[in-house]
Protein backbone atom coordinates (compact mmCIF):
# COMPACT_ATOMS: atom_id res chain seq x y z
CA UNK A 1 0.00 0.00 0.00
CA UNK A 2 1.39 3.41 -0.92
CA UNK A 3 1.67 6.06 1.76
CA UNK A 4 -1.21 7.95 0.17
CA UNK A 5 -3.36 4.84 0.43
CA UNK A 6 -2.22 4.36 3.99
CA UNK A 7 -3.33 7.91 4.77
CA UNK A 8 -6.75 7.19 3.28
CA UNK A 9 -6.95 4.04 5.38
CA UNK A 10 -5.85 5.77 8.60
CA UNK A 11 -8.54 8.44 8.21
CA UNK A 12 -11.14 5.83 7.36
CA UNK A 13 -10.29 3.94 10.55
CA UNK A 14 -10.23 7.16 12.55
CA UNK A 15 -6.62 6.73 13.62
CA UNK A 16 -5.75 10.33 14.31
CA UNK A 17 -2.14 9.80 15.31
CA UNK A 18 -1.31 7.72 12.27
CA UNK A 19 -3.12 10.12 9.97
CA UNK A 20 -1.00 12.98 11.33
CA UNK A 21 2.25 11.04 11.06
CA UNK A 22 1.54 9.89 7.52
CA UNK A 23 0.64 13.42 6.43
CA UNK A 24 3.91 14.69 7.86
CA UNK A 25 5.85 11.96 6.08
CA UNK A 26 4.09 12.73 2.81
CA UNK A 27 4.68 16.46 3.16
CA UNK A 28 8.35 15.93 4.07
CA UNK A 29 8.72 13.84 0.94
CA UNK A 30 7.37 16.77 -1.08
CA UNK A 31 4.41 14.76 -2.29
CA UNK A 32 2.08 16.63 -4.61
CA UNK A 33 -0.26 18.56 -2.29
CA UNK A 34 -3.32 17.94 -4.44
CA UNK A 35 -2.63 14.22 -4.15
CA UNK A 36 -2.44 14.39 -0.37
CA UNK A 37 -5.70 16.31 -0.33
CA UNK A 38 -7.15 13.73 -2.73
CA UNK A 39 -6.23 10.89 -0.36
CA UNK A 40 -8.10 12.65 2.43
CA UNK A 41 -11.14 13.42 0.29
CA UNK A 42 -11.29 9.76 -0.80
CA UNK A 43 -11.41 8.64 2.83
CA UNK A 44 -14.14 11.08 3.80
CA UNK A 45 -16.16 10.28 0.69
CA UNK A 46 -16.01 6.65 1.62
CA UNK A 47 -17.05 7.35 5.22
CA UNK A 48 -19.88 9.61 4.05
CA UNK A 49 -21.16 6.98 1.64
CA UNK A 50 -21.03 4.27 4.31
CA UNK A 51 -22.89 6.53 6.70
CA UNK A 52 -25.54 7.22 4.08
CA UNK A 53 -25.97 3.50 3.52
CA UNK A 54 -26.30 3.11 7.32
CA UNK A 55 -23.30 0.83 7.48
CA UNK A 56 -21.52 2.70 10.25
CA UNK A 57 -22.30 4.48 13.50
CA UNK A 58 -21.94 8.16 14.37
CA UNK A 59 -18.82 7.63 16.55
CA UNK A 60 -17.02 5.93 13.65
CA UNK A 61 -17.75 8.92 11.47
CA UNK A 62 -16.74 11.27 14.24
CA UNK A 63 -13.30 9.78 14.76
CA UNK A 64 -12.70 9.63 11.00
CA UNK A 65 -13.56 13.32 10.82
CA UNK A 66 -11.19 14.06 13.69
CA UNK A 67 -8.39 12.16 11.97
CA UNK A 68 -9.12 14.15 8.82
CA UNK A 69 -8.94 17.42 10.78
CA UNK A 70 -5.58 16.42 12.20
CA UNK A 71 -4.22 15.76 8.73
CA UNK A 72 -5.88 18.88 7.33
CA UNK A 73 -4.28 21.13 9.98
CA UNK A 74 -0.90 20.01 8.69
CA UNK A 75 -1.80 20.25 5.04
CA UNK A 76 -3.66 23.57 5.09
CA UNK A 77 -0.69 25.91 5.65
CA UNK A 78 1.11 24.19 2.78
CA UNK A 79 -1.87 24.60 0.50
CA UNK A 80 -2.11 28.28 1.36
CA UNK A 81 1.64 28.78 0.85
CA UNK A 82 1.37 27.09 -2.54
CA UNK A 83 -1.53 29.35 -3.45
CA UNK A 84 -3.95 26.43 -3.70
CA UNK A 85 -7.28 27.72 -2.53
CA UNK A 86 -10.40 25.68 -1.93
CA UNK A 87 -12.69 26.12 -4.91
CA UNK A 88 -15.76 26.55 -2.76
CA UNK A 89 -16.59 28.24 0.50
CA UNK A 90 -19.30 27.23 2.96
CA UNK A 91 -20.64 29.00 6.03
CA UNK A 92 -22.32 26.85 8.66
CA UNK A 93 -24.01 27.35 12.02
CA UNK A 94 -26.67 26.08 14.40
CA UNK A 95 -29.59 28.50 14.42
CA UNK A 96 -30.51 30.94 17.17
CA UNK A 97 -31.89 29.31 20.32
CA UNK A 98 -30.25 25.99 19.56
CA UNK A 99 -27.05 24.94 21.32
CA UNK A 100 -26.63 21.55 19.67
CA UNK A 101 -23.48 21.26 17.71
CA UNK A 102 -22.68 17.63 17.02
CA UNK A 103 -24.66 17.43 13.76
CA UNK A 104 -23.34 20.78 12.62
CA UNK A 105 -19.77 19.77 13.51
CA UNK A 106 -20.07 16.54 11.58
CA UNK A 107 -21.36 18.33 8.50
CA UNK A 108 -18.61 20.96 8.81
CA UNK A 109 -15.97 18.25 8.98
CA UNK A 110 -17.48 16.34 6.08
CA UNK A 111 -17.50 19.51 3.97
CA UNK A 112 -13.89 20.17 4.88
CA UNK A 113 -13.18 16.59 3.93
CA UNK A 114 -14.76 17.29 0.56
CA UNK A 115 -12.30 20.12 0.02
CA UNK A 116 -14.51 23.09 0.97
CA UNK A 117 -13.34 26.08 2.93
CA UNK A 118 -15.69 25.99 5.91
CA UNK A 119 -16.48 28.97 8.12
CA UNK A 120 -18.08 27.64 11.29
CA UNK A 121 -20.18 30.25 13.09
CA UNK A 122 -20.87 27.94 16.04
CA UNK A 123 -24.20 27.50 17.80
CA UNK A 124 -27.05 29.90 18.67
CA UNK A 125 -26.29 32.03 15.60
CA UNK A 126 -28.58 35.00 14.91
CA UNK A 127 -29.90 35.87 11.43
CA UNK A 128 -27.78 39.07 11.56
CA UNK A 129 -24.63 37.01 12.07
CA UNK A 130 -25.45 34.79 9.10
CA UNK A 131 -26.01 37.89 6.96
CA UNK A 132 -22.73 39.39 8.10
CA UNK A 133 -20.82 36.15 7.40
CA UNK A 134 -22.48 35.83 3.99
CA UNK A 135 -21.31 39.36 3.10
CA UNK A 136 -17.80 38.79 4.35
CA UNK A 137 -17.10 35.36 2.88
CA UNK A 138 -19.46 35.29 -0.13
CA UNK A 139 -19.94 31.56 0.42
CA UNK A 140 -21.28 29.22 -2.24
CA UNK A 141 -23.40 27.49 0.36
CA UNK A 142 -24.78 28.32 3.78
CA UNK A 143 -25.66 25.42 6.07
CA UNK A 144 -28.28 25.83 8.78
CA UNK A 145 -28.65 23.23 11.50
CA UNK A 146 -31.40 22.78 14.11
CA UNK A 147 -32.03 19.85 16.42
CA UNK A 148 -35.15 21.18 18.12
CA UNK A 149 -38.61 21.61 16.67
CA UNK A 150 -38.82 24.86 18.61
CA UNK A 151 -35.83 26.35 16.84
CA UNK A 152 -36.82 25.30 13.32
CA UNK A 153 -38.67 28.58 12.61
CA UNK A 154 -35.38 30.45 13.08
CA UNK A 155 -34.32 28.91 9.75
CA UNK A 156 -37.04 30.78 7.98
CA UNK A 157 -36.00 34.07 9.59
CA UNK A 158 -32.44 33.51 8.42
CA UNK A 159 -33.48 32.78 4.84
CA UNK A 160 -35.71 35.87 4.85
CA UNK A 161 -32.90 38.01 6.26
CA UNK A 162 -30.46 36.75 3.62
CA UNK A 163 -32.93 37.41 0.79
CA UNK A 164 -33.79 40.86 2.14
CA UNK A 165 -30.11 41.72 2.28
CA UNK A 166 -29.95 40.74 -1.41
CA UNK A 167 -27.52 37.90 -0.71
CA UNK A 168 -28.92 35.54 -3.30
CA UNK A 169 -25.58 34.13 -4.43
CA UNK A 170 -25.35 31.66 -1.57
CA UNK A 171 -27.42 28.50 -1.67
CA UNK A 172 -29.00 27.59 1.64
CA UNK A 173 -28.91 23.96 2.82
CA UNK A 174 -30.81 22.96 5.94
CA UNK A 175 -30.68 19.87 8.08
CA UNK A 176 -31.17 18.42 11.56
CA UNK A 177 -33.34 15.82 13.28
CA UNK A 178 -36.75 17.54 12.91
CA UNK A 179 -36.13 18.87 9.37
CA UNK A 180 -37.76 17.39 6.27
CA UNK A 181 -37.67 18.07 2.54
CA UNK A 182 -41.16 19.52 2.68
CA UNK A 183 -40.12 21.93 5.41
CA UNK A 184 -37.17 22.98 3.26
CA UNK A 185 -39.55 23.62 0.34
CA UNK A 186 -41.95 25.49 2.58
CA UNK A 187 -39.39 27.99 3.89
CA UNK A 188 -37.66 28.38 0.53
CA UNK A 189 -34.34 26.66 1.33
CA UNK A 190 -32.35 25.59 -1.71
CA UNK A 191 -31.77 22.09 -0.40
CA UNK A 192 -32.28 19.67 2.44
CA UNK A 193 -29.67 17.20 3.69
CA UNK A 194 -30.93 14.25 5.69
CA UNK A 195 -27.57 13.40 7.24
CA UNK A 196 -23.93 14.42 7.32
CA UNK A 197 -23.09 12.01 4.51
CA UNK A 198 -25.70 13.29 2.11
CA UNK A 199 -24.84 16.89 3.07
CA UNK A 200 -21.70 16.44 0.98
CA UNK A 201 -23.56 15.17 -2.09
CA UNK A 202 -26.13 17.92 -1.73
CA UNK A 203 -23.61 20.76 -1.71
CA UNK A 204 -21.63 19.20 -4.54
CA UNK A 205 -24.77 19.19 -6.64
CA UNK A 206 -25.60 22.75 -5.60
CA UNK A 207 -22.20 24.16 -6.56
CA UNK A 208 -22.15 22.19 -9.81
CA UNK A 209 -25.56 23.55 -10.81
CA UNK B 1 -9.16 26.80 75.26
CA UNK B 2 -10.85 23.53 74.46
CA UNK B 3 -11.75 21.62 77.56
CA UNK B 4 -9.62 18.53 77.93
CA UNK B 5 -11.61 15.31 77.78
CA UNK B 6 -10.54 11.81 78.53
CA UNK B 7 -7.90 10.80 76.01
CA UNK B 8 -6.77 7.28 76.92
CA UNK B 9 -3.08 6.71 76.45
CA UNK B 10 -2.65 10.02 74.63
CA UNK B 11 -2.00 10.33 70.93
CA UNK B 12 1.04 8.12 70.54
CA UNK B 13 2.02 5.39 68.09
CA UNK B 14 2.33 5.09 64.30
CA UNK B 15 -1.39 5.02 63.69
CA UNK B 16 -1.86 8.25 65.60
CA UNK B 17 0.95 9.88 63.66
CA UNK B 18 -0.88 8.97 60.47
CA UNK B 19 -4.28 10.16 61.71
CA UNK B 20 -2.94 13.46 63.05
CA UNK B 21 -0.94 13.99 59.88
CA UNK B 22 -4.09 13.51 57.85
CA UNK B 23 -6.10 15.84 60.13
CA UNK B 24 -3.51 18.56 59.51
CA UNK B 25 -3.10 18.00 55.76
CA UNK B 26 -6.88 17.83 55.20
CA UNK B 27 -7.39 21.04 57.21
CA UNK B 28 -4.76 22.79 55.09
CA UNK B 29 -6.19 21.34 51.89
CA UNK B 30 -9.81 22.36 52.44
CA UNK B 31 -9.03 25.54 54.35
CA UNK B 32 -10.85 24.34 57.46
CA UNK B 33 -10.60 21.53 60.02
CA UNK B 34 -12.04 18.16 59.05
CA UNK B 35 -12.98 15.66 61.75
CA UNK B 36 -10.92 12.46 61.54
CA UNK B 37 -11.55 9.14 63.18
CA UNK B 38 -8.54 8.00 65.21
CA UNK B 39 -7.59 4.93 67.25
CA UNK B 40 -9.43 4.07 70.48
CA UNK B 41 -12.60 5.74 69.24
CA UNK B 42 -11.17 9.24 69.39
CA UNK B 43 -12.36 11.92 66.98
CA UNK B 44 -9.88 14.69 66.24
CA UNK B 45 -9.47 17.81 64.13
CA UNK B 46 -6.66 20.24 63.55
CA UNK B 47 -5.92 23.83 62.69
CA UNK B 48 -2.70 24.31 60.74
CA UNK B 49 -0.04 26.70 62.02
CA UNK B 50 1.46 28.46 59.05
CA UNK B 51 4.12 30.92 58.15
CA UNK B 52 3.16 32.37 54.76
CA UNK B 53 2.33 29.33 52.66
CA UNK B 54 4.46 27.00 54.79
CA UNK B 55 2.96 24.53 57.18
CA UNK B 56 4.85 24.74 60.50
CA UNK B 57 2.71 22.64 62.83
CA UNK B 58 -0.81 22.35 64.10
CA UNK B 59 -3.08 22.64 67.06
CA UNK B 60 -5.07 19.49 67.43
CA UNK B 61 -8.26 18.98 69.39
CA UNK B 62 -10.02 15.70 70.01
CA UNK B 63 -12.63 13.88 71.98
CA UNK B 64 -13.46 10.24 72.59
CA UNK B 65 -16.55 9.17 70.73
CA UNK B 66 -17.93 7.61 73.94
CA UNK B 67 -17.75 11.03 75.62
CA UNK B 68 -19.26 12.87 72.66
CA UNK B 69 -22.19 10.47 72.48
CA UNK B 70 -22.72 9.46 76.13
CA UNK B 71 -25.90 7.51 75.43
CA UNK B 72 -24.29 5.66 72.55
CA UNK B 73 -26.69 7.18 70.04
CA UNK B 74 -28.44 10.36 69.02
CA UNK B 75 -27.37 13.72 70.41
CA UNK B 76 -23.69 14.60 70.83
CA UNK B 77 -22.86 16.71 73.88
CA UNK B 78 -21.54 19.45 71.61
CA UNK B 79 -21.42 20.34 67.93
CA UNK B 80 -18.08 19.20 66.48
CA UNK B 81 -18.57 21.38 63.40
CA UNK B 82 -18.81 24.41 65.63
CA UNK B 83 -15.75 23.23 67.57
CA UNK B 84 -13.82 23.02 64.28
CA UNK B 85 -14.79 26.58 63.36
CA UNK B 86 -14.01 27.72 66.88
CA UNK B 87 -10.52 26.20 66.84
CA UNK B 88 -9.74 27.80 63.50
CA UNK B 89 -11.09 31.18 64.67
CA UNK B 90 -8.81 31.15 67.68
CA UNK B 91 -5.76 30.18 65.65
CA UNK B 92 -6.54 32.91 63.13
CA UNK B 93 -7.20 35.50 65.85
CA UNK B 94 -3.81 34.73 67.37
CA UNK B 95 -2.31 35.24 63.89
CA UNK B 96 -0.75 31.77 63.96
CA UNK B 97 -1.83 30.81 60.47
CA UNK B 98 -2.30 32.16 56.95
CA UNK B 99 -5.98 33.09 57.16
CA UNK B 100 -6.11 34.49 53.64
CA UNK B 101 -4.72 31.32 52.09
CA UNK B 102 -7.11 29.14 54.07
CA UNK B 103 -10.04 31.35 53.01
CA UNK B 104 -8.91 30.99 49.40
CA UNK B 105 -8.84 27.21 49.72
CA UNK B 106 -12.29 27.18 51.33
CA UNK B 107 -13.64 29.19 48.40
CA UNK B 108 -11.95 26.84 45.95
CA UNK B 109 -13.40 23.80 47.70
CA UNK B 110 -16.85 25.34 47.64
CA UNK B 111 -16.61 26.16 43.95
CA UNK B 112 -15.45 22.62 43.27
CA UNK B 113 -18.42 21.30 45.23
CA UNK B 114 -20.84 23.45 43.24
CA UNK B 115 -19.27 22.24 40.03
CA UNK B 116 -19.64 18.64 41.16
CA UNK B 117 -23.31 19.21 42.05
CA UNK B 118 -24.02 20.93 38.74
CA UNK B 119 -22.27 18.18 36.81
CA UNK B 120 -24.20 15.55 38.68
CA UNK B 121 -27.51 17.28 37.94
CA UNK B 122 -26.58 17.63 34.29
CA UNK B 123 -25.61 13.97 34.01
CA UNK B 124 -28.86 12.90 35.58
CA UNK B 125 -30.84 15.04 33.17
CA UNK B 126 -28.92 13.84 30.12
CA UNK B 127 -29.30 10.22 31.19
CA UNK B 128 -33.05 10.62 31.57
CA UNK B 129 -33.18 12.13 28.12
CA UNK B 130 -31.18 9.23 26.74
CA UNK B 131 -33.42 6.64 28.39
CA UNK B 132 -36.59 8.43 27.28
CA UNK B 133 -35.52 8.56 23.65
CA UNK B 134 -34.28 5.00 23.81
CA UNK B 135 -37.49 3.63 25.26
CA UNK B 136 -39.50 5.41 22.62
CA UNK B 137 -37.35 3.96 19.87
CA UNK B 138 -36.71 0.52 21.33
CA UNK B 139 -39.57 -1.23 19.47
CA UNK B 140 -38.34 0.20 16.21
CA UNK B 141 -34.83 -0.98 17.01
CA UNK B 142 -36.01 -4.49 17.89
CA UNK B 143 -38.24 -4.71 14.85
CA UNK B 144 -35.38 -3.65 12.57
CA UNK B 145 -32.99 -6.20 14.07
CA UNK B 146 -35.63 -8.93 13.80
CA UNK B 147 -36.25 -8.38 10.14
CA UNK B 148 -32.50 -8.39 9.60
CA UNK B 149 -32.41 -4.71 8.64
CA UNK B 150 -29.15 -3.63 10.26
CA UNK B 151 -29.25 -0.30 8.47
CA UNK B 152 -32.55 0.69 10.06
CA UNK B 153 -31.27 -0.49 13.44
CA UNK B 154 -28.17 1.68 13.04
CA UNK B 155 -30.37 4.68 12.21
CA UNK B 156 -32.16 4.24 15.54
CA UNK B 157 -28.93 3.77 17.47
CA UNK B 158 -27.38 6.74 15.68
CA UNK B 159 -30.20 8.97 16.93
CA UNK B 160 -29.32 7.93 20.44
CA UNK B 161 -25.58 8.20 19.82
CA UNK B 162 -26.06 11.79 18.69
CA UNK B 163 -27.62 12.51 22.08
CA UNK B 164 -24.76 10.74 23.85
CA UNK B 165 -22.01 12.54 21.96
CA UNK B 166 -23.91 15.82 21.91
CA UNK B 167 -24.50 15.85 25.66
CA UNK B 168 -20.92 14.92 26.46
CA UNK B 169 -19.41 17.58 24.20
CA UNK B 170 -15.66 17.66 24.66
CA UNK B 171 -15.80 16.06 28.11
CA UNK B 172 -14.35 12.60 27.77
CA UNK B 173 -15.34 11.53 31.30
CA UNK B 174 -18.96 12.37 30.53
CA UNK B 175 -18.76 10.58 27.20
CA UNK B 176 -17.50 7.48 28.96
CA UNK B 177 -20.24 7.62 31.53
CA UNK B 178 -23.00 8.15 28.93
CA UNK B 179 -21.55 5.33 26.81
CA UNK B 180 -21.76 3.10 29.87
CA UNK B 181 -25.37 4.14 30.34
CA UNK B 182 -26.16 3.35 26.71
CA UNK B 183 -24.45 -0.03 26.95
CA UNK B 184 -26.42 -0.89 30.09
CA UNK B 185 -29.65 0.09 28.37
CA UNK B 186 -29.07 -1.91 25.19
CA UNK B 187 -27.85 -4.88 27.21
CA UNK B 188 -31.18 -4.89 29.00
CA UNK B 189 -32.90 -5.15 25.62
CA UNK B 190 -30.67 -8.08 24.67
CA UNK B 191 -31.19 -9.84 27.99
CA UNK B 192 -34.94 -9.40 27.68
CA UNK B 193 -34.64 -10.91 24.23
CA UNK B 194 -33.26 -14.01 25.92
CA UNK B 195 -29.52 -13.41 25.69
CA UNK B 196 -27.19 -14.04 28.60
CA UNK B 197 -25.29 -10.92 29.71
CA UNK B 198 -22.03 -12.75 28.96
CA UNK B 199 -23.02 -13.04 25.32
CA UNK B 200 -23.14 -9.28 25.05
CA UNK B 201 -20.39 -8.20 27.43
CA UNK B 202 -18.05 -11.19 27.04
CA UNK B 203 -17.12 -13.77 29.67
CA UNK B 204 -16.46 -12.09 33.03
CA UNK B 205 -17.83 -8.88 31.51
CA UNK B 206 -14.54 -8.26 29.70
CA UNK B 207 -16.11 -5.39 27.80
CA UNK B 208 -16.68 -3.41 30.98
CA UNK B 209 -13.10 -3.95 32.13
CA UNK B 210 -11.95 -2.71 28.75
CA UNK B 211 -14.05 0.42 29.11
CA UNK B 212 -12.38 1.23 32.42
CA UNK B 213 -9.03 1.34 30.64
CA UNK B 214 -10.15 3.37 27.65
CA UNK B 215 -8.81 6.90 27.74
CA UNK B 216 -9.53 8.49 24.39
CA UNK B 217 -12.32 8.79 21.91
CA UNK B 218 -10.31 6.96 19.22
CA UNK B 219 -10.42 3.81 21.38
CA UNK B 220 -13.87 4.40 22.81
CA UNK B 221 -15.60 4.63 19.42
CA UNK B 222 -14.64 1.20 18.07
CA UNK B 223 -15.32 -0.33 21.50
CA UNK B 224 -18.81 1.14 21.57
CA UNK B 225 -19.59 0.33 17.94
CA UNK B 226 -18.36 -3.28 18.29
CA UNK B 227 -20.52 -3.71 21.34
CA UNK B 228 -23.59 -2.35 19.58
CA UNK B 229 -22.98 -4.73 16.66
CA UNK B 230 -22.68 -7.60 19.16
CA UNK B 231 -25.93 -6.58 20.83
CA UNK B 232 -27.65 -6.65 17.45
CA UNK B 233 -26.17 -10.11 16.78
CA UNK B 234 -27.43 -11.52 20.06
CA UNK B 235 -30.89 -10.05 19.61
CA UNK B 236 -31.04 -11.43 16.08
CA UNK B 237 -30.18 -14.89 17.44
CA UNK B 238 -33.09 -14.82 19.85
CA UNK B 239 -35.81 -14.28 17.32
CA UNK B 240 -38.94 -13.85 19.31
CA UNK B 241 -38.37 -14.01 23.00
CA UNK B 242 -38.28 -10.24 23.48
CA UNK B 243 -41.78 -10.00 22.06
CA UNK B 244 -42.91 -12.90 24.23
CA UNK B 245 -41.52 -11.31 27.35
CA UNK B 246 -43.08 -8.00 26.52
CA UNK B 247 -46.46 -9.61 25.96
CA UNK B 248 -46.07 -11.55 29.22
CA UNK B 249 -45.48 -8.31 31.04
CA UNK B 250 -48.57 -6.90 29.34
CA UNK B 251 -50.69 -9.89 30.34
CA UNK B 252 -49.49 -9.59 33.92
CA UNK B 253 -50.44 -5.92 33.92
CA UNK B 254 -53.86 -6.76 32.46
CA UNK B 255 -54.52 -9.38 35.15
CA UNK B 256 -53.65 -6.89 37.87
CA UNK B 257 -55.68 -4.03 36.43
CA UNK B 258 -58.67 -5.75 34.83
CA UNK B 259 -61.17 -4.57 37.45
CA UNK B 260 -60.77 -1.00 36.25
CA UNK B 261 -61.29 0.63 32.87
CA UNK B 262 -58.31 -0.70 30.94
CA UNK B 263 -57.57 0.20 27.34
CA UNK B 264 -55.01 -1.00 24.86
CA UNK B 265 -53.19 2.33 25.07
CA UNK B 266 -52.84 2.05 28.86
CA UNK B 267 -51.27 -1.39 28.61
CA UNK B 268 -49.01 -0.33 25.72
CA UNK B 269 -47.84 2.59 27.85
CA UNK B 270 -47.24 0.28 30.82
CA UNK B 271 -44.85 -1.83 28.74
CA UNK B 272 -43.31 1.21 27.04
CA UNK B 273 -44.22 0.60 23.42
CA UNK B 274 -46.40 2.47 20.98
CA UNK B 275 -50.06 1.35 20.81
CA UNK B 276 -49.84 0.29 17.17
CA UNK B 277 -46.65 -1.69 17.71
CA UNK B 278 -48.17 -3.24 20.84
CA UNK B 279 -51.23 -4.45 18.93
CA UNK B 280 -49.07 -6.09 16.28
CA UNK B 281 -46.80 -7.81 18.83
CA UNK B 282 -49.73 -8.88 20.92
CA UNK B 283 -51.51 -10.51 18.03
CA UNK B 284 -48.34 -12.18 16.79
CA UNK B 285 -47.58 -13.76 20.16
CA UNK B 286 -51.09 -14.63 21.42
CA UNK B 287 -52.89 -15.10 18.11
CA UNK B 288 -55.72 -12.91 19.37
CA UNK B 289 -56.39 -9.21 19.51
CA UNK B 290 -55.88 -7.26 22.71
CA UNK B 291 -59.60 -6.72 23.29
CA UNK B 292 -60.49 -10.38 22.65
CA UNK B 293 -57.84 -11.46 25.14
CA UNK B 294 -58.91 -8.93 27.76
CA UNK B 295 -62.55 -9.96 27.40
CA UNK B 296 -61.74 -13.68 27.80
CA UNK B 297 -59.49 -12.90 30.74
CA UNK B 298 -62.29 -10.97 32.47
CA UNK B 299 -64.92 -13.61 31.74
CA UNK B 300 -62.67 -16.45 32.93
CA UNK B 301 -62.06 -14.58 36.16
CA UNK B 302 -65.81 -13.90 36.53
CA UNK B 303 -66.50 -17.61 36.00
CA UNK B 304 -63.98 -18.49 38.72
CA UNK B 305 -65.55 -16.00 41.14
CA UNK B 306 -69.04 -17.26 40.35
CA UNK B 307 -68.05 -20.78 41.30
CA UNK B 308 -65.64 -20.13 44.15
CA UNK B 309 -67.47 -17.31 45.95
CA UNK B 310 -71.04 -16.46 46.66
CA UNK B 311 -70.68 -12.78 45.79
CA UNK B 312 -73.65 -11.34 43.90
CA UNK B 313 -73.41 -11.42 40.11
CA UNK B 314 -73.51 -7.59 39.87
CA UNK B 315 -70.52 -7.28 42.17
CA UNK B 316 -68.53 -9.91 40.25
CA UNK B 317 -69.29 -8.04 37.03
CA UNK B 318 -67.96 -4.83 38.55
CA UNK B 319 -64.88 -6.58 39.99
CA UNK B 320 -63.95 -7.93 36.59
CA UNK B 321 -64.23 -4.58 34.87
CA UNK B 322 -67.77 -4.72 33.40
CA UNK B 323 -69.51 -1.39 33.88
CA UNK B 324 -72.87 -2.64 32.73
CA UNK B 325 -74.33 -5.79 34.33
CA UNK B 326 -76.60 -6.52 31.35
CA UNK B 327 -73.61 -6.32 29.00
CA UNK B 328 -71.74 -8.69 31.33
CA UNK B 329 -74.58 -11.23 31.26
CA UNK B 330 -74.74 -11.13 27.47
CA UNK B 331 -70.97 -11.50 27.05
CA UNK B 332 -70.83 -14.28 29.61
CA UNK B 333 -73.60 -16.16 27.87
CA UNK B 334 -71.77 -15.89 24.56
CA UNK B 335 -68.49 -17.00 26.15
CA UNK B 336 -69.77 -20.04 28.13
CA UNK B 337 -73.13 -20.80 26.57
CA UNK B 338 -74.87 -20.21 29.92
CA UNK B 339 -76.08 -17.19 31.90
CA UNK B 340 -73.97 -16.33 34.95
CA UNK B 341 -76.63 -17.61 37.37
CA UNK B 342 -77.16 -20.86 35.43
CA UNK B 343 -73.38 -21.32 35.21
CA UNK B 344 -73.00 -20.84 38.96
CA UNK B 345 -75.86 -23.20 39.82
CA UNK B 346 -74.64 -25.92 37.47
CA UNK B 347 -71.07 -25.79 38.78
CA UNK B 348 -71.97 -25.47 42.44
CA UNK B 349 -74.41 -28.33 42.08
CA UNK B 350 -71.76 -30.39 40.32
CA UNK B 351 -69.29 -29.72 43.08
CA UNK B 352 -71.80 -30.64 45.80
CA UNK B 353 -72.59 -33.91 43.98
CA UNK B 354 -68.90 -34.59 43.66
CA UNK B 355 -68.45 -34.27 47.41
Amino acid sequence: MSELEQLTEAIRKGDRKQAGQLTETLLDAETDLEQVLGAMVTAMDDIGAKFQRNEIFVPEMLIAARAMSEAMNLLEPRLIAAGIKPKYTAVIGTVQGDLHDIGKNLVAMMWKGAGFKVVDLGTNVTPAKFVEAAREHTPHVIGLSALLTTTMPAMKSIITALREAGLNGSKVVIGGAPITQSYADEIGADAYASDAGSAVDVVRQLVAA
Amino acid sequence: MQQAYDWPGGPTGALWTEVLGRAVSEAARWGEPVVQYGPAGVLCWAAPLMHNAQLRGAIVAGIAESVLFPTGINEPIFDTRRACVDLLDRVEAANLTNAALLQHRRDEAQREQHRAYALHAFKREASTDLRRVYLRQEPELLAAIRRGDRGAARIVLNHILVIVFGAAGERFDLLKSFSMELVATVCRTAVEAGARPEQVLGENYTALQQLAEIEDIETLSPWLCDLLERVMDTIAHHPDSAATMLVNRALQHMREQMSGPLGRDDVAAAVHVSPAHFSRLFRRVTGQSFSQTLRSMRLDEAARLLVQTDRPVGRIAAETGFVDAAHFTKSFQRHTGQSPTAYRQARQKASVEHE
